[in-house]
């Protein structure tokens, strides 16, 4: 067998065993999962005790692509709600201690119940 | 390394060539397809200069890196385009995306992913093939994840996601500024609204369709391009969004189903 094709094959059987690893937790990562759900969340975010506009929290947490609902103060996106936690808690821990915030995201999955999420430094 | 050999490789007119020694013509065609889109589509600038890689171990900013990548991305998509190399631009173009997905995850999208390794699997060579089952492979993950959710089965995630796609306008104002509904939105949405059995039916149908498509591109059949070209503009027409690079590039890679017989 060519060796192209013994890589293709293996990057192939790499993405299945990938699949079927990311079906067991909340994130979909690199696994061909699009509309997997849609969730509606609002981030409140201090640091030092001063709250952070959402201008501020859009920017810090770089969710490009997130719809953007002002009287509701809520972001909207296509995304697994995961990796909007998961986008608070890498940029919060990669910063120096005195940077980070207190993160509060309150969200619901599928227009199902509201769930409320923490992040403490 | 003969640089006067690789410069001649070059050739404005080759962009209009689809033999090459290795590739099927057709694998030829999306991978240039796949590249010009790239760059009309303007996924050359869409990175950010502060970097949270997976795992999110750490970060970093490289302001000065933009022009480095913008300009790599467009060798690549020369090299791809314009020269005999089109293995090499392949894997050039499929490694820079890599790279970048890896490098910030906030940015992570579905569709520039599937531009990479649908690039990568043309890099390899094996005459298409290994191109047509990542698309494949593709298709079918999407139906599997659709499969196993309670939400996309019972018809409740569609019923969701339109209704909430009418309140807010369509997906192309994902810059955060409302507009105006589309008509085909809000008509869907109160169908599947009014109507679990309509919900259920529709989620089904998409389910079925992309399951369709998968197996379209295993057992190579023509009737596929019609079936993605539908697909993906019924997709166009309800959420007005292109989902970036996806709509075009899915239709790019629909070509992948025609001769795959190598230059002799």
């Amino acid at each position: 067998m060519p060796r192209a094709r013994i890589v293709g094959v293996i990057a192939l059987a790499a993405q299945l065993l990938w699949l079927a690893h990311e079906q067991l937790g909340s994130s979909r990562y690199f696994c061909w999962s699009p509309l997997h759900e849609h969730v509606w969340y609002r981030v409140e975010a201090q640091v030092g005790g001063k709250p952070l506009s959402d201008d501020q929290i859009a920017a810090r947490y770089g969710r490009r692509g997130a719809f953007y609902h002002r009287s509701a103060r809520g972001f909207w996106e296509l995304n697994a709600a995961q990796h909007v936690l998961d986008s608070v808690t890498w940029r919060e821990r990669t910063l120096p201690p005195e940077q980070r915030a207190t993160v509060s995201v309150l969200y619901r999955i599928n227009d199902r119940g509201a769930r409320t999420w923490t992040y403490t430094p | 390394m003969d640089l006067y050999a690789v410069a001649s490789g070059y050739a404005p007119r080759r962009a209009f060539e689809l033999e090459h020694a290795e590739l099927p013509r057709f694998a030829v065609l999306c991978a240039k397809l796949l590249a010009v889109l790239w760059l009309a589509t303007g996924q050359v600038v869409y990175f950010r200069s502060a970097f949270v890689p997976f795992p999110g171990a750490f970060a970093f900013d490289a302001p000065r890196a933009a022009p480095l990548i913008v300009l790599a991305q467009l060798v690549a998509v020369l090299t791809i385009v314009c020269s005999r190399f089109v293995r090499t631009g392949c894997a050039m173009l499929a490694a820079i995306i890599v790279v970048l997905a890896a490098l910030d995850q906030p940015l992570f999208s579905n569709n520039r992913w599937f531009c990479a390794l649908v690039l990568g699997m043309l890099a390899l060579g094996d005459d298409g093939r290994l191109a047509r089952f990542q698309v494949a492979l593709v298709y079918a993950a999407a139906a599997v994840d659709k499969l196993l959710s309670a939400d996309w089965r019972s018809g409740w995630f569609l019923q969701g996601f339109t209704t909430n796609l009418c309140g807010t306008g369509a997906l192309g104002s994902f810059d955060g500024a409302p507009r105006t509904p589309l008509p085909a939105t809000c008509w869907l949405a109160q169908q599947l609204v009014t109507s679990n059995l309509a919900a259920q039916l529709c989620s089904l149908l998409v389910i079925a369709t992309e399951l369709a498509i998968a197996a379209g591109y295993l057992k190579p059949t023509r009737l596929v391009i019609p079936i993605v070209i539908g697909f993906h503009g019924v997709l166009l027409l309800v959420t007005g969004s292109t989902f970036g690079i996806f709509f075009y590039a899915c239709i790019a890679c629909s070509v992948l189903v025609l001769d795959q017989r190598p230059r002799t």
